[in-house]
């Protein structure tokens, strides 16, 4: 399901200025489609008034947008001090060598990806993780590869 | 000691309920304020609490304010909910539990100042918290407490939830008006500073969403109460977030002049049992670290600093003998380089260099003459040559570490780790 324009458009009027809505209608694809397809670039571009180059280079500066489809689950493992000191590169190391799938890959089966990421601002619950872009921890090596396996709880 | 103003009823009601943030007093503020009260009213009482910003600097809440021009151009206001310093998660948590104190105090702030609009600058990550604050709006504009004509009085207010997508940069107040511009988040050359030309081109306040929830309060009790409250110079409370190797990480706010040791050995619990305490980041990543014999110290601004350190965020890292200064000087290089948005020199390459030189050393690959070549990096990078404090923030716990630990750098030069770590990194 690609980008409402109807939603788009009440964002963009929130704003003094059409392009201060770029990330929000970005934020909008993502969730329709999973992640930012070309054709949504295009589409962007044309209800702010700005080129394709204009919003790919907004685009690339913003580490939360996916530009390619994603995994059904999705493991994103805090990597910062406090999650570090509490052993979130074991737990990332421990999946690699069970699952073949290390920080920044994807199952072949594209059932779960695995990505490292910086402080969530959750250092009580270290090591803390998204968990299909819901705030967890702590979590540990058994946890993890339940969760990458399908055996804990289900994908939102 | 702990004293609850923004967190009170926090832990036993759901505050982000309207009904139940009104029931307990909610919105009194600003009900008085827009009952009687004009808007230099509120900014006085602002300007007698000696409201410090809690984002970090701990400039005068009133002072910022107090730039503004007076030239007829629309202000805007900005709330600051980036919270990207790892070890702050005090914002957070008032974002989730207490979103109608944040709302209520940008309604103050836009009331003192003449805002024409308010948003709140949330990171990308906190989706749960971004649903509970736009919902807490929804929920404010049904009930007339934003929008057109506010509780029947003249003013009215707007409030736009905004929310980045992944980028420790966009905490920067230059660097978060360029994202809410729709632009890559790089910083800006200062002057001209964000009240004089900030927001598309317009005089702007960007304060921290700890700094606005203490508002309320104010207007309620009035200034002269806040500023009663702890030491005379740093009044009010602080949120403090503690993690690491305690017995009870969390938040705990405290009063402002409360012993670090009250924090850490009482309502922090203590250190994990059989560890001892070997140094505290008491403002995340960025901050100079504190030695134990340094326990006592009291936290406020001006306290903190005097043992060169600073309170900032009160993000405090607590680490035991098992953390080893150079492993954790590796990590905070590692996320500095990941975090630079790559526009000045020295901070794009700097922080990339000081990664790798500590990568080596953590990896039983360290050559002789590293600490100094680390030491020199710091000169290079810091020293205010960038348009933001980056560069400068990524050097200070590093070279406070080379100060206090300088052997344990020298070791890993020759391959030994003091702490003997088992190495897993993964870069």
């Amino acid at each position: 399901m690609p980008l409402d324009l109807e939603t788009a458009r009440a964002a963009v009027a929130r704003y003094p200025s059409p392009r201060s809505a770029l990330l929000t209608l970005l934020w909008q694809a993502q969730e329709a489609d999973g992640w930012v397809t070309p054709q949504t670039v295009e589409t962007v571009a044309e209800l702010l008034g700005l080129t394709a180059s204009d919003v790919e280079s907004v685009l690339s500066f913003y580490s939360m947008y996916r530009r390619t489809p994603p995994a059904t689950r999705r493991l994103q493992v805090c990597r910062s001090l406090a999650c570090a000191m509490k052993g979130a590169e074991e737990i990332l190391e421990h999946v690699r060598a069970e699952t073949g799938v290390g920080p920044g890959e994807t199952a072949p089966d594209g059932s779960f990806s695995v990505e490292v990421v910086e402080c969530l601002a959750a250092c009580d619950h270290a090591p803390s993780c998204l968990w299909n872009e819901r705030m967890e921890g702590p979590l540990d090596k058994q946890g993890a590869l339940a969760r990458l396996r399908g055996q804990g709880g289900d994908p939102a | 000691m702990i004293r609850k103003l923004l967190t009170e009823g926090m832990d036993t009601h759901d505050l982000t309920r309207l009904d139940v943030y009104r029931g307990r007093g909610g919105y009194a503020a600003l009900a008085k304020a827009l009952g009687g009260m004009s808007p230099e009213d509120v900014f006085n009482e602002v300007k007698t609490s000696n409201l410090r910003g809690r984002g970090g600097a701990g400039a005068g809440a009133a002072f910022k304010w107090s730039t503004l021009p007076n030239d007829g151009r629309p202000r805007y206001l900005i709330l600051n909910g980036d919270e990207s310093e790892p070890g702050s998660f005090s914002g957070r948590m008032l974002i989730e539990r207490n979103p109608h104190r944040i709302i209520e105090g940008a309604l103050l702030a836009a009331y003192a100042c003449g805002m024409a609009k308010t948003f709140v600058y949330l990171r990308g990550e906190f989706y749960e918290g971004y649903a509970i604050l736009k919902r807490a709006v929804e929920m404010a504009r049904d009930a007339g407490l934003v929008g057109e004509r506010i509780l029947g009085s003249g003013f009215s207010h707007e409030i736009v939830v905004h929310r980045g997508a992944g980028a420790y940069i966009c905490g920067e107040e230059t660097a978060i008006m360029e994202s809410l511009e729709g632009k890559r988040g790089h910083p800006r050359t200062k002057p001209p500073f964000p009240t004089a030309a900030g927001l598309y081109g317009m005089p702007t306040v960007i304060n921290n969403v700890e700094t606005i929830a203490n508002l309320p309060g104010i207007v309620e009790n009035g200034g002269a109460w806040f500023a009663a409250i702890g030491p005379e110079k740093s009044p009010g409370t602080k949120i403090c977030s503690v993690s690491g190797r305690v017995r009870r990480p969390g938040n705990y706010e405290i009063e402002m002049g409360t012993p670090l040791r009250e924090l850490i050995e009482e309502h922090a619990g203590g250190l994990e049992p059989g560890h001892e305490l070997q140094f505290i980041l008491p403002a995340g990543a960025s901050s100079a670290l504190i030695q134990p014999k340094d326990l006592d110290v009291s936290l406020d601004f001006d306290s903190m600093m005097a043992i060169r350190s600073m309170l900032g965020s009160a993000g405090m890292l607590v680490c035991d003998e098992r953390d080893c200064p150079v492993h954790v000087a590796y990590l905070g290089a590692r996320f500095y380089h990941h975090e630079s948005c790559g526009k000045c020199t020295p901070c794009r390459e700097g922080t990339g260099w000081t990664e790798k030189v500590l990568y080596r050393m953590e990896h039983g690959q360290g050559r002789p003459g590293d600490t100094e070549r680390l030491e020199q990096l710091c000169q290079g990078i810091g020293g205010r040559k960038c348009l933001c404090l980056l560069g400068d923030f990524s050097v200070t716990y590093l070279q406070s570490a080379l100060r206090a630990f300088r052997d344990a750098f020298v070791a890993h030069e020759h391959g030994s780790c003091p702490m003997a770590r088992q190495e897993v990194a993964i870069r």
